[in-house]
């Protein structure tokens, strides 16, 4: 049993150690694991961590436990290192007793030679999370440090102890604690959407600040907007002030200000953010890039459709359609974030398959960034027949009279007619533009042989007409039929007649 | 010697000694008028861009600008982290300019009176044998957190070799040295040219 004297002697010397324990804690250095951005955005080095850290113990500051570290990290999700915001430094300050912090990243570190490397180091007190010290330091093979190259680090090892040192070399030995600045009523984060909206649309916004529940009981922020103040109300759960507000009618941009108001202190009025309400609806026009036929726009091949913004703006989303004649939708797209300078439309279903004939419309619907929409149209015809054009033939005196007509709708681009006889030598060819042609073979040239014909023709939307006709054999030698021709077909077996209609795809 | 070609020669030779030693030594300073001085008793840096192809070039740079500003003088520096919470709560991306609204929110929210912001046009670090020659062209610009605005400009161009003094004496050898270098000699023109006072 202690006497009492030993006993009041013991408790003074507590007294006396107790300051001492509550001091070392508060002044600790924590050392976030340094940053290798010569490893790239992720980079990370442990090894010059540990020296920086021992480099420290050794001037005789009290180090934070690198597991502890570590495991703040973990607790706190800080998946990033060589910077850190002031809300985690609050916490390491409130939950670890931390008095500073070291942040650091080691900028250069080439291992071949001439061997390099640079760290920059930064000394941050908790207490009102500022920086109070920083250094840089680098250093080269190619250096001259001293002459004849006696003080020359001979490897990386040496290096990197060279470099922490010169970094800590100015480290101010008496670490001030200063006088902590208040900082509980600093704002955490501001999360406020949406950034672009329509007229009379709500505005939600979610202030967190930098104090605990228990500290925030008295305090009131409110908004400042247009002219008018929303009060925000606190919701104890997410430890947040929550507002909304339904946006203006005037299309501008609306800057956001806050006030923290506690009792006894001043209020603190920041500007957090801003939105713009934008009920303009966007300006959308459509053009066609093709053969025109009556006013309408007819499928060539393909269709090139051009949107054009009259007044452009970002487009949050985009939907293309094309409807038939009874406004069935065959084919649709769609797209996010900017609309494509232009579209092609091939004339296919959205299975691939090919769309018959008629009348469609093409629709394009755009969204801006609030959501206001515009739409705008166009009609489109779809023709693929093959071009109508016919060749008769009939003797007369001493020739051949050969008659071809076009009887289509779509204007003639070309024709070309070719002869050959049995032997497949080409006895005539002749070619034109016009929709009716006629054209006189003289008889001697043919003789009693068999002839055919190949006959070529396309219109102006690149609808083609190939037709080949074999085998014809002068009507006169068979059976002649008053005046229906002085060639006809042979029929059966030896008659091949082949109609080959394309269109190029 | 005829007497006129050795004034010619004098001239010659003063000629290029005055610009030889001119030649890239000083930052260039562009500034803009303001309406009323600027207290610059806080700041905040913003990321800066990187149009070179050296990897992390703008980081590197950032935390040695940081490093140089703690030194210059005890203002209050925001920190790095911070300023990155507002990029990604105002959904900015670090590689592309604010707006002159943004900047009044990101100034307002950090509680800073000008705001630091910059490009990296080039950053190369040429190794040659045993020698390295590194090459930065930077351009900062400071920026009123008040309203936005842009106050000063002032673009800066070195390499490794001009700083030598005798032999391979006083040679910038990595980038990290040659950007600690011209940002030191960007921030003692600013100083010199009073741009940075902290008086109300």
């Amino acid at each position: 049993m202690p006497s009492r004297r030993t006993f009041i002697l013991l408790l003074l010397i507590a007294a006396c150690l107790l300051p001492q324990v509550g001091f070392s804690q508060v002044g600790r250095i924590a050392v976030l694991p340094l940053e290798d951005l010569s490893q790239g955005a992720n980079g990370l080095n442990l090894a010059i961590t540990r020296q920086v850290r021992e480099s420290m113990a050794s001037k005789g500051f009290s180090m934070m436990d690198h597991e502890e570290v570590i495991s703040f990290m973990v607790k706190n999700r800080v998946r990033w290192l060589g910077h850190l915001s002031s809300q985690y430094i609050r916490r390491l300050h409130d939950e670890c007793g931390v008095g500073y912090l070291l942040l650091g990243s080691v900028n250069q570190r080439r291992e071949k030679r001439p061997f390099a490397l640079g760290l920059t180091l930064q000394l941050i007190r908790t207490g009102d999370a500022q920086i109070i010290w920083a250094s840089s330091a680098e250093l080269c093979g190619a250096d001259e440090i001293g002459l004849l190259g006696l003080s020359d680090p001979q490897g990386m090892a040496e290096m990197e102890a060279m470099v922490v040192d010169k970094a800590l070399l100015t480290i101010p030995e008496n670490l001030h604690h200063g006088r902590p600045l208040d900082i509980r009523d600093r704002i955490e984060s501001v999360f406020m959407e949406p950034e672009i909206l329509k007229p009379g649309d709500m505005v939600h916004c979610r202030i967190k600040l930098g104090a605990s529940p228990a500290s925030l009981f008295d305090t009131s922020v409110s908004i400042f907007v247009d002219e008018r103040i929303v009060e925000a109300l606190y919701y104890k759960g997410e430890n947040s002030f929550v507002a909304s507000w339904p946006a203006a009618f005037k299309n501008q941009r609306y800057p956001v200000s806050i006030a923290i108001s506690r009792p006894g202190t001043g209020d603190q009025e920041v500007l957090v953010g801003s939105y713009l309400v934008d009920g303009q609806v966007p300006a959308v026009a459509l053009h066609l890039k093709g053969q025109e036929l009556n006013g309408i726009i007819v499928l060539q091949k393909k269709v090139t459709i051009m949107a054009v913004m009259k007044n452009p703006e970002p487009i949050r989303r985009w939907l293309m359609t094309v409807r038939d004649e009874n406004g069935v939708e065959i084919m649709a797209d769609d797209g996010q974030d900017g609309l494509p300078p232009r579209f092609s439309w091939w004339g296919q279903a959205q299975n691939g398959a090919l769309v018959v004939d008629g009348f469609y419309t093409i629709d394009l619907t755009v969204w801006d960034r609030a959501g206001n929409s515009a739409s705008a149209e166009q009609a489109i015809r779809v023709i693929r027949q093959e071009p109508k054009m016919e060749l008769a033939m009939k003797e007369q005196e001493n020739s051949l009279a050969l008659n071809l007509e076009y009887d289509g709708e779509i204007p003639l681009a070309y024709w070309r007619l070719e002869i050959q006889n049995q032997d497949g030598d080409i006895i005539s060819e002749s070619s034109g533009t016009e929709d009716t042609a006629s054209l006189m073979l003289p008889l001697a040239t043919i003789g009693d042989q068999n002839i055919s014909y190949r006959l070529y023709a396309q219109d102006m939307l690149g609808n083609r007409l190939r037709r080949d006709v074999v085998a014809l054999v002068p009507v006169e030698e068979k059976e002649k039929e008053g005046d229906a021709g002085f060639f006809a077909e042979t029929g059966g077996e030896e008659m091949a007649l082949r109609e080959i209609w394309t269109e190029d795809f | 010697m005829d007497r006129r070609f050795l004034i010619l020669m004098g001239v010659t030779l003063a000629c290029l000694v005055v610009l030889g030693g001119c030649a890239g030594s000083k930052p260039y300073l562009q500034e803009f008028k303001v309406v009323a001085p600027v207290r610059a008793c806080s700041v905040g840096v913003l990321p800066l861009i990187n149009r070179s192809g050296y990897g992390q070039g703008d980081r590197v740079l950032y935390r040695v600008l940081l490093s140089e500003l703690v030194n210059q003088r005890p203002w209050r520096l925001a920190l790095e982290g911070d300023v990155l919470a507002i990029y990604r709560e105002l959904r900015l991306r670090p590689w592309v300019q604010p707006s002159p609204e943004q900047m009044k929110i990101i100034a307002s929210r950090l509680g800073v009176d000008i705001l630091v912001g910059g490009e990296i046009l080039e950053m190369e670090e040429k190794v040659e044998g045993k020698r390295v020659n590194p090459r930065i062209k930077i351009q900062l610009q400071v920026y009123n957190g008040k309203d936005g605005t842009l106050l000063w400009a002032t673009y800066h161009s070195r390499q490794g070799a001009d700083y030598r003094k005798v032999m391979h004496f006083g040679l910038s050898n990595t980038v990290s040295q040659l950007g600690k270098k011209i940002i030191q000699e960007i921030l003692k023109l600013w100083e010199e040219e009073e741009l940075l006072a902290c008086s109300d």
